[in-house]
């Protein structure tokens, strides 16, 4: 414990000495985890808010076919030449709206945003573990942005072979106009992320396993750490799969290699190559890609416990069951890929075993979603946004993951794979779920990144218009889905089997997502006005009980004064029976206030005030 | 805590009624699956209804339970929340009925599903069909009643089908844009690609299989009415997928022989 | 324990540079896991973690790239003979990593000559990198190429692969031979020198693997 002291009061000294000063070490090149999270944070919503702005183009197409909007000639000059979107360019935008929300937005924002803010914060470390090595994440991340970016104005255009890049279209420059140079930039640009993404990650489970502050035993850590980590651990495991087929799929590409290419013939021309395998990729590409959307939803997991334990001041429910299942479900998300792959081709009995692995991992999300009700239940529950957010986020990921039951049947798949059903379940499940861990995330941490306070009132239009609005949009597509139709279509019209009443829903989907659109507009100028003007943010405003809260706001450079905080209990000491006040910060020791963190009963607590755990530091 | 009033009253009518239309316009059926056409499809919809019933109580609990929850435990000067850490017996219980239905489930699934996959039955009438950007092409056996060896290594422009030259069955083989079978017994179809992916979709069949390039492909399926019906593909091939439209028509076997009289073999022209 | 040398080093270490690095983690206990002292720490430093999660990474990249590899061929078996120059690359990498623990050994010992163990090993790595590019030359010229079939493809990606980490390790010995020019103090010296080596000997392990891997599939 000594030296315990002494370490930390040398690293207070030392943070002291290598506070940078100039403008570039500051908030450009900074080693600084709070300035790299809002970097990686507003990044992040810059590539977002491109992804949401090509929606609404392809929405406005399917809703209203061949729509002129002069305005797109600007912003697309080669595929919208006379303001009418044109079939190449409709893929275009359908392909980079998907790998941007998935990657560029998602990711980045959850693990690079909230998990650099979060974790040295919420552990009691004054930094990452690897501070340069998480500014070289940063500038990786922003070059893959540049790269993905760059690839829309190609004279070829960008890469349209879907978010998935299915070989041989994605593999051969004839197959698909968006095959040449703009699919190079986008295996570039992911194999950039994926390099982004892995420094990121390594940090991200050193500093919350390694660098705890006294008393922050792993039992003690908040959620969104768990949830954090253990999203990064997924990618740190499964993101080189999908590197792997990036380097493969370029060498088909360029040196006429033949991983995922059989001998073909496109357009009446042969292209030689032996024995090639499409599958293969396939196997690479969702080997990554399932694990990918659970490291999308376990921080939004971790985020929304956080904030549904503080918003109904009640610890959250089964705090130990959260963790295993957060751990169960990214242990299981390994071995699920090939529920993608149902009709692909792939042997039928894989099939078989993939069924049944993709329903066991239905039993712990089931879990967590009854876990969040408890929470609620005789909860005091105080509607903040946040709070409204998190409470959202139980709708949606309930919806969403009723519908994956039906997907990962596999004979139920059969016919609802590839058309709007599944753009529907992930949409609700990954992306509403995780966008709404994030709205959450950002207006509750927001004061403690930048000081100031956002506008609840703005916020809660926001929302309101943001969840009804994203069912409109989300809940609507099922129905598209059940009539069977396809997902990456220009257009409908030529298809008899489809009512006309697919014309009604697919103005209803648009016009909710333009409402959608509009709401996040509120939001920019919520986020950019309260930055600017917003009200002084109190150290604590929403009374939480975790450690970031402990900090002062916004956290200097080494994130504490002075020594580092030591913890005494778990961070859900809510509405503890005998306690002053409805919340008992980690920092505050047992003999101070009573904690109940071993107990499941009030009743018990009373009897064990004494500094029961951690005895041996007493 | 007035608007915390308020807002739980919002939030708790808003679930409701979200959950009351959507459960209102699913059990409606308003806007349902196109119509039923084959055997398998049935086993399909009633395996999806079983789901549907088991997924539709939880989804509508939870979201009652949630609007309740809500509105009952809204925040209210000097409330106080109870101290609940856990219950393990419930966490138990809530596990193990998960997991028996999805036992259920998996159960029905799985038992469906080697079902579908299985080979066809052994007088399943067969129709080889080339997908390609973006067109499908059906092939029949000409008078021989034997279908031709096919091969994307004998594509040529005198041989647009790739038939294999030596093989004899191949010389009377039938090339159509259109699919026809013959009512009355089970259709086995084997898929191949000549270029990039494809998925041969049947929305009234509940069929779809993807077609891979270097691989052959095969799904079976029984009608269980006549008609004519549309083929989409279902998987991304470039920029006219979505005009990859086929057609099946499914006819009396008099009317199928007719149909097959009238196209010309190709091999014949060799 | 003390030579001469190590002390004379170590004091001039001292003198020249300030005490700008925290101090090694304390002595943890032996459970990985961490200690009952220190429930908040693993029991290795966290460049020492880092570094296995960093690896555990690339474990997964060389998997991937050989399940790929065996799906692909499908038991085909090797339709070319292995250049014998494989072996002295093997025997080479495996000198290599002898080369490293011996001068791990030395450096936790504080005796100098580990410095020229390091170069031992450097160049051992050159010399692995000319015997691959021996390697690959005799494959051509047997008409092997990388699109000859899925072996040579597989062969040349996943040595290319291998053969850019051994570039990186080359990087972290010349780092760790920055740190002796500039007299770093002896933690420092430890950590790099031992990052280098944990690196090298996961870097050796690989090449074993994929020599199995071609070994296997000629069978
Ligand atoms: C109860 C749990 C879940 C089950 C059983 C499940 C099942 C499935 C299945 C079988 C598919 C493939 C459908 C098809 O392509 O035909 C699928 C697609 C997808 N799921 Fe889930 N899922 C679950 C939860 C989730 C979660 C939590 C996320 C994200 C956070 C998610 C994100 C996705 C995405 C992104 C796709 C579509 C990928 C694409 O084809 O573009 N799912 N899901
Ligand atoms: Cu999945
Ligand atoms: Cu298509």
């Amino acid at each position: 414990m000594e030296s315990n002291v002494i370490a930390n009061a040398e690293a207070a000294v030392q943070t002291h000495h290598h506070e940078p000063q100039s403008f570039w070490t500051k908030y450009v090149f900074s080693q600084d985890h709070k300035v790299i999270a809002m970097q990686y944070m507003i990044t992040a919503l810059i590539m977002g808010f491109i992804g949401m702005v090509m929606s609404w183009i392809f929405r406005i197409q399917l809703a209203w076919p061949d729509h002129n909007l002069p305005f797109m000639r600007f912003l697309m000059p080669t595929n919208m030449e006379s303001g009418t979107l044109q079939t190449p360019g409709y893929y275009m935008l359908v392909t980079m709206h998907g790998t941007i929300m998935v990657f560029f937005l998602l990711t980045a924002i959850l693990t690079g945003g909230f998990g650099n803010f979060l974790i040295p914060l919420q552990v009691g470390a004054r930094d990452m573990a690897f501070p340069f090595l998480n500014m070289l994440s940063y500038w990786f991340y922003f070059l893959s942005c540049v790269v993905i970016t760059v690839s829309l104005f190609v004279s070829t255009g960008a890469a349209s072979a879907g978010w998935t890049s299915y070989p041989p279209l994605s593999a051969l420059a004839k197959a698909t106009p968006g095959s040449g140079l703009g699919q190079d930039l986008w295996l570039v640009a992911i194999a950039l992320f994926i390099v982004a993404s892995t420094m990121g990650s390594l940090n991200y489970v050193t500093t919350a396993l390694n660098m705890r502050t006294k008393g922050m035993t792993l039992m003690r850590m908040p959620l969104t750490v768990w949830g954090i980590i253990v999203a990064a651990v997924l990618g740190l495991f499964a993101f080189p799969a999908l590197f792997a087929g990036a380097v493969l799929l370029l060498l088909d590409r360029h040196l006429g290699t033949s991983f995922f290419l059989p001998h073909l013939v496109l357009g009446g021309e042969h292209i030689v190559r032996d024995g090639g395998s499409p599958l293969l990729w396939q196997h690479l590409f969702w080997f990554l890609g399932h694990p990918e959307v659970y490291i999308l939803i376990l921080p939004a997991m971790g985020i929304t416990s956080e904030i549904l334990s503080n918003g109904a001041r009640k610890p959250i429910f089964g705090y130990k069951v959260m963790v295993g299942s957060l751990v169960a479900i990214a242990f299981m998300s390994f071995i699920v890929w090939g529920h993608h792959m149902f009709v692909s081709g792939m042997n039928p009995w894989l099939g078989f075993a993939f069924v049944i692995t993709t329903l066991i991992i239905a039993v712990p999300s089931a879990i967590k979603t009854f876990n969040w009700l408890g929470t609620l239940w005789k909860g005091n529950i105080r509607f903040t946004t946040p709070m409204l957010y998190a409470i959202g986020f139980i709708s949606t990921f309930v919806t969403g993951g009723l519908t994956g039951i039906f997907l990962g049947n596999s004979a139920l798949d059969i016919p609802l794979h590839d058309t709007y059903f599944v753009v529907a379940h992930f949409h609700v499940v990954m992306g509403l779920s995780s966008v709404f861990g994030i709205f959450g995330g950002i207006y509750y941490w927001f004061p403690k990144m930048t000081g100031k306070m956002m506008s609840e009132r703005w916020g809660k239009v926001h929302f309101w218009l943001t969840f009804i609005g994203s069912y409109g949009v989300f809940w609507t597509m099922h129905y598209l889905g059940f009539m069977g139709m396809p997902r990456r279509y220009f257009s409908y019209e030529s298809y008899q089997f489809l009512p006309p009443s697919m014309h009604t829903l697919q103005i209803i989907i648009t016009i909710s997502a333009l409402i959608v659109g509009a709401a996040q507009l509120i939001f920019v100028v919520n986020f950019l006005y309260s930055w600017l003007r917003g009200p002084k943010a109190p150290d604590n405003p929403w009374q939480a009980t975790s450690l970031e809260w402990q900090a002062p706001t916004p956290p200097p450079h080494g994130n504490w004064v002075g020594q580092l905080p030591e913890v005494h209990r778990w961070p859900y000491d809510y509405s503890v029976p005998g306690a002053s006040v409805d919340f008992v910060p980690q920092t505050v020791p047992l003999e101070v206030e009573p904690s109940g963190e071993h107990h499941r009963t009030a009743v018990a607590v009373n009897g064990h005030t004494n500094g029961h755990s951690n005895g041996h530091h007493a | 805590m007035k608007l915390s009033s308020r807002q739980a009253f919002w939030y708790a009518a808003f679930l409701l009624v979200f959950t009351a239309i959507a459960a209102y316009t699913v059990a409606n059926k308003t806007w349902w699956f196109p119509p039923l056409a084959s055997v398998q499809g049935g086993e399909i919809d009633n395996l999806f209804m079983i789901t549907l019933v088991i997924t539709g109580i939880v989804f509508i609990a939870v979201h009652v339970v949630l609007a309740y929850f809500v509105w009952r435990y809204r925040g209210r000067p000097g409330g106080k929340a109870a101290y609940v850490t856990h219950n393990t017996p419930f966490e138990i219980t809530a596990a193990a009925t998960v997991a028996v239905a999805l036992v259920i489930l998996v159960g029905g699934g799985t038992t469906l599903w080697t079902k579908i996959q299985s080979p066809p039955p052994a007088d399943a009438f067969t129709v080889e069909v080339w997908a390609e950007q973006f067109r499908w092409t059906f092939h029949y056996p000409g008078a021989d009643g034997r279908m031709g060896n096919v091969d994307v290594r004998f594509i040529s422009d005198d041989n647009p089908y790739g038939l294999d030259p030596n093989d004899p069955y191949a010389k009377d083989d039938i090339f159509a844009t259109e699919m026809h079978v013959p009512y009355g017994k089970p259709i086995a179809v084997i898929l191949r690609s000549k270029d990039v992916l494809h998925s041969f979709f049947l929305p009234n069949f509940r069929m779809k299989m993807d077609v891979v390039p270097g691989m052959k492909t095969r799904m079976w399926f029984t009608p269980t009415q006549a008609g004519v019906f549309e083929i989409p593909c279902a998987e991304l091939c470039g920029v006219g997928h979505y005009i990859m439209r086929g057609v099946l028509t499914v006819e009396s076997p008099e009317q199928f022989n007719d149909w097959i009289s009238q196209q010309t073999p190709v091999g014949m022209s060799q | 324990m003390d030579t001469p040398t190590d002390t004379a080093m170590v004091t001039t270490l001292e003198k020249s540079r300030p005490r700008s690095v925290v101090p090694p983690p304390p002595d943890r206990g032996n459970s990985w896991w961490g200690s009952d002292d220190d429930p908040q720490s693993l029991a290795v430093p966290s460049w020492q973690f880092g570094m296995w999660l960093g690896l555990g990474t690339l474990t997964v990249l060389f998997a991937a790239l050989s399940s790929a590899y065996i799906v692909r061929v499908g038991g085909e078996p090797l339709s070319f003979a292995l250049p014998s120059t494989l072996w002295i690359s093997t025997a080479i990498l495996v000198a290599n990593s002898i080369a490293l623990i011996q001068a791990r050994r030395l450096l936790a010992r504080k005796e100098q000559s580990f410095v020229r163990w390091l170069a031992v090993s450097f160049v051992f790595a050159l010399g692995f990198l000319v015997s691959q590019v021996i390697t690959w030359s005799i494959l051509a010229s047997q008409g092997v190429f990388m699109t000859a079939n899925p072996h040579s493809s597989f062969f040349y990606v996943l040595t290319a692969v291998h053969g850019l980490h051994v570039v990186g390790g080359l990087g972290a010995l010349l780092r760790c031979g920055v740190h002796v020019r500039r007299r770093s103090r002896w933690p420092q010296l430890v950590r790099a020198v031992g990052m280098t080596a944990t690196y090298w000997h996961f870097v050796d392990a690989v090449w074993l693997w994929i020599v199995f891997l071609f070994l296997w599939t000629s069978l």
